[in-house]
């Protein structure tokens, strides 16, 4: 038995380096690169020139304005729903809770665009519901949408759901005995939840309302759709709006823009980190979680008060958006004998375009889930269990290109795959290869999350038995590791699917004649003005989405706490 | 087959020291058991081995070849040892018959061969008729011979097993130690078993290491650990003896004389005159006497075990600890006083209280 000396785990170290390019290459340097970009001097040669030259733009200081002044009042709009959707649907014991929190979830399940397009669909002059109440605007008149207040609500009812789940977290977490012992000392339900439950959750508030403002800062969609046609300017859309109009020649001067959407960013999510930090008392785990207080009478009165409230905000926009989706032509009432298909004939049949953009995102969606699954298992193996800490600083960096927003994430892909790559003369720029590159490195954290919250539950004795056994690391990842957190990686890989399949805001930088995404298509028939199309292509995605969410749902049963983020 | 050696290994966490400066000779064949308190280090001492767990300082050798130094470790994988882990660790998404051929899969053993070397490992602990099974489709007893049998399949040089029947019954576990007993002597391939319970570990042993706080306090065969601890933790641990203040005060012929709170009494051991050492008593060794002559004190409480009840005494003797003896017939009461005989004491060789 003679042995070479060699350093322990060297195909661990293989393993890991191969990850770290990775994670680098699509990630990291981009990020990097864009940093470095936006700091450049100007044309003039003054130092930091792009930066400065953005900043005292006023075109910038409007937007900048406009994100902030939109993002707050937002993340007062979500806080106020989300903490009252949770409060009830936690601490009461109303009913069909299960139906409840699937509708207050819906909003994280439809995409920016199509969310902004229901409501679009919902309170226009021609709207098919509110116009046979007599509530729609005059004909001719503008959607009372395409302003500020109307990004505010819809953008705040949009990031309502990220506050929901950190406040129901919060609260499941206020340990049982804390509150009994409130009651034994006399106070009533409303002065316990006042006096006791609120001071120990608000932390998880503050840190859903951090994560609610870091969303609407990023966030495209709902800005483009009803701020461009309202003149109304956020950062994103002025982003967008000077490479649409001037292409890759204004990198230098869209990176400085890209730096301080990030900037706001960062601070909201050090916000959250605070809160989050904050919070940790409330957390001890041991204790029985909450039961919820007895409503007595009132219940059936709080019931119907929720049931409303959530039709109003999650499921009347989409009706709007199915019915405007079957309109028969302008004027004609809708009704079953009146509805057509025409509009989804027209989308999939007459408009090459959209049947492309279909393929296309099934194409990037899938292979982002897959290759992103892929990656994560190692990953999560090597920070997660064999408690590698390179691995581990890997997996905290995975998770940069989520948290900043997309838009600053497309840019920094511009910048680094518009030249070809490096040994050859291909550039993925103008292909579809571009936009996957961004997903991969975008979704990465979406897998890895659950996947790491799997790999906890595993023992790490089912790793060492199979090492004494004799199999290497390739050989214990396939045999071992990947069947135990398989369900895990499948549901990130999922919650990529829904996530790239409605992908905008990333794609719309991107995407060229011929590599369209179906987000980019629905944003864009909107645009031409074929409202109807748009919802039908809409509606389409969305059924492909909750279908896609339902079958997550079903297999959560069988999943770790934490791997499926809406599990109620 | 292979022994192992440790070398003035040293395995540090942070602050913690799990193991110190432990050197250790294991025989080829052997069945050498580790035994301590919780937290000794026991399990890290095997992890060593495996190779989980790089030494600080100090060498591993199995057999003659150094697989472990500081910095340096040869991977598990690499390692020819098998492994019975205290949780089983089976892997769940395989049947029996796939968690005990998987070391030869991955080793490459041919198909024909294979089959008779799983069939081998399950007829031999009885589990023949069980092949197809998933692991949660067993008993708690049926893992436990999975785990031995998917670790005898690969015919390891080495065999470690780390509290294997901890999370068993009382009935089972003495069923098992037979079985591991029986495994052994069929294999002779050395085993390495870690067990914080001293009867398990006297009854099956060749040789026991007592570990205490990371060092190993003393390597012997389980009669000369019994009889003769080399230190005061391990007369402590193994027997529950107890250990009490002497002062020597001449010898006979094979025995020397000690004097415990005015008493004398026979002891074996080496030690001379006028010297103050530490004495460890048992139990069996001890007896109410009836003649009165002996250590004076007071009966506080008894404990039917059976055949004989343990009577515990606290000597009158200032500061003196309370002695067990073991009492055939009604048990004096509570309160009452009396005196205790010493048949026999061992004299420690190291260390004085
Ligand atoms: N991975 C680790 N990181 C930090 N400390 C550790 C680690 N493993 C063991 N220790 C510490 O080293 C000491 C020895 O641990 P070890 O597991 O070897 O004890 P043991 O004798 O097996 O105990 P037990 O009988 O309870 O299993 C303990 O204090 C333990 O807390
Ligand atoms: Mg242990």
């Amino acid at each position: 038995m003679a042995l070479p000396v060699r350093s322990l785990f060297s195909s661990e170290t293989a393993l890991l380096a191969v990850l770290t390019c990775y994670v680098a290459a699509l990630g990291l340097w981009p990020l990097a690169r864009l940093f470095v970009e936006s700091l450049l001097p100007g044309a003039s040669g003054e130092p930091l020139g792009l930066l400065l030259g953005q900043w005292q733009s006023a075109a910038t200081q409007r937007a900048l304005v406009n994100t902030l002044e939109s993002s707050l009042l937002a993340t007062a709009v979500s806080v106020v729903i989300g903490t009252a959707a949770a409060v009830a649907l936690t601490l009461t014991d109303v009913r069909a809770k299960a139906a409840l929190t699937f509708i207050a979830m819906l909003p994280l399940l439809v995409p920016s665009q199509i969310t902004a397009l229901a409501w679009i669909e919902l309170t226009g002059a021609n709207s098919l519901i509110l116009g046979p109440l007599g509530l729609a605007p005059a004909p001719g008149a503008t959607n009372p949408l395409y302003s500020m207040w109307g990004i505010v609500l819809v953008m705040g009812i949009e990031s309502s759901t990220l506050v929901f789940l950190a406040v129901r977290a919060g609260l499941r977490n206020v340990p049982r005995d804390l509150i009994e012992a409130a009651r034994l000392g006399g106070a009533h339900p409303l002065r316990v939840t006042a006096s006791v439950i609120v001071p120990l959750a608000s932390p998880a508030m503050l840190a859903g309302a951090a994560l609610a403002f870091v969303t609407s800062i990023g966030n495209f969609g709902i800005p483009a759709m009803l701020g461009i046609p309202g003149r109304y300017t956020v950062l994103t859309t002025l982003i967008y709006q000077r490479l649409q109009g001037f292409g890759p020649r204004v990198l230098g001067e869209v990176a400085a823009l890209a730096l301080i959407l990030t900037a706001l960013a960062v601070i909201g999510l050090l916000l959250r980190a605070l809160a989050v930090r904050r919070g940790g008392f409330a957390t001890d785990g041991t204790s029985a979680p909450l039961r919820p207080f007895r409503l007595g009478r009132g219940r059936i009165l709080m019931e119907l008060l929720l049931w409303i409230a959530l039709a109003c905000i999650a499921i009347l926009p989409l009706l709007a958006l199915l019915a405007s989706s079957l309109a028969p032509a302008l004027g004609v009432p809708l009704s079953i004998g009146t509805a057509t298909l025409d509009h989804y004939r027209f989308a999939l049949f007459e408009q090459e375009s959209t049947l492309r953009a279909f393929v296309n995102s099934f194409m990037l969606a899938f292979a982002a889930a897959a290759v992103s699954a892929a990656v994560a298992v190692p990953l999560a193996y090597l920070s997660t269990m064999r408690r590698n800490p390179a691995a581990c600083a890997l997996d905290i960096l995975a998770d940069a290109p989520y948290a900043v927003p997309g838009t600053v994430l497309a840019i920094a892909i511009i910048l680094v795959f518009l030249p070809p790559i490096p040994f050859t003369d291909i550039s993925l720029y103008g292909t579809l290869g571009i936009i996957l590159v961004a997903y991969l490195a975008r979704f990465l954290a979406l897998a890895l999350r659950p996947t790491v919250a799997g790999m906890e539950t595993v023992s790490k004795t089912l790793d060492e038995a199979a090492q004494v056994a004799g199999a290497g690391v390739l050989r214990r990842l396939t045999s071992v590791i990947l069947p135990a957190v398989a369900p895990s990686a499948a549901a990130g890989a999922l919650l990529i699917f829904m996530t790239a399949f409605n992908e905008l805001t990333v794609s719309v930088l991107l995407w060229s004649t011929g590599n369209e995404t179906l987000g980019v298509a629905v944003f864009f028939l909107h645009y031409e003005g074929n409202s109807p199309a748009a919802a039908a292509v809409a509606t389409i995605s969305i059924a492909v989405t909750l279908a896609l969410a339902f079958f997550t749902s079903l297999m959560a049963r069988n999943l770790p706490e934490g791997v499926v983020p809406w599990r109620a | 087959m292979a022994g192992v050696t440790f070398d003035n290994v040293s395995k540090r966490f942070g602050e913690t020291r799990a193991v110190e400066g432990a050197s250790l000779e294991i025989a080829d064949g052997e069945f050498f058991a580790l035994l301590g308190p919780s937290g000794c280090g026991k399990t890290t001492l095997l992890r060593l081995v495996a190779g989980f767990e790089i030494p600080d300082d100090g060498i591993v050798k199995l057999g003659d070849v150094l697989v472990g130094r500081p910095g340096w470790a040869l991977p598990p994988e690499k390692r020819r040892i098998g492994m019975v882990f205290q949780s089983y660790a089976l892997w769940p998404h395989m049947s029996v018959a796939e968690n005990v051929a998987f070391a030869l899969r991955v080793r490459r053993v041919k198909e024909e061969e294979r089959v008779r070397r799983v069939s081998e490992a399950l007829e031999m602990v009885g589990l023949a008729g069980m092949a197809e099974r998933r692991p949660h489709e067993l008993s708690g007893g049926q893992r436990q011979r999975v785990a031995l049998a998917r670790c005898l399949a690969m015919r390891p040089d080495v065999v470690l097993l780390d509290e294997p029947l901890a999370n068993l019954d009382v009935h089972l576990r003495e069923t098992m130690q037979m079985e591991f007993a029986r495994f052994h002597k069929e294999l002779g391939t050395t085993f390495i078993y870690v067990t914080h319970d001293q009867a398990e570990a006297l009854a099956l042993a060749d040789r026991v290491a007592v570990m205490d706080a990371g060092g190993v306090e003393q390597v012997a065969s389980p009669r000369t650990l019994y009889a003769e601890p080399a230190t005061e933790m391990v007369a402590r641990f193994v027997g529950r003896g107890i250990v009490v203040p002497a002062l020597v005060i001449g010898r006979t012929s094979e025995r020397v004389v000690v004097d415990i709170w005015g008493t004398r009494l026979p002891a074996r051991g080496a030690g001379a005159s006028g010297e103050r050492r530490s004495l460890c008593l048992r139990a069996e060794d001890l007896s109410i006497a009836t003649n009165g002559g002996g250590i004076r004190g007071r009966v506080t409480g008894g404990a039917y075990h059976g055949a004989a009840t343990l009577v515990t005494v606290q000597p009158d003797a200032d500061g003196a600890p309370e002695l067990k003896v073991e009492h055939a017939g009604p048990p004096p009461e509570p309160g009452s006083a009396v005196a205790v005989a010493a048949r026999d004491g061992w004299i420690i060789p190291r260390g004085y209280s």
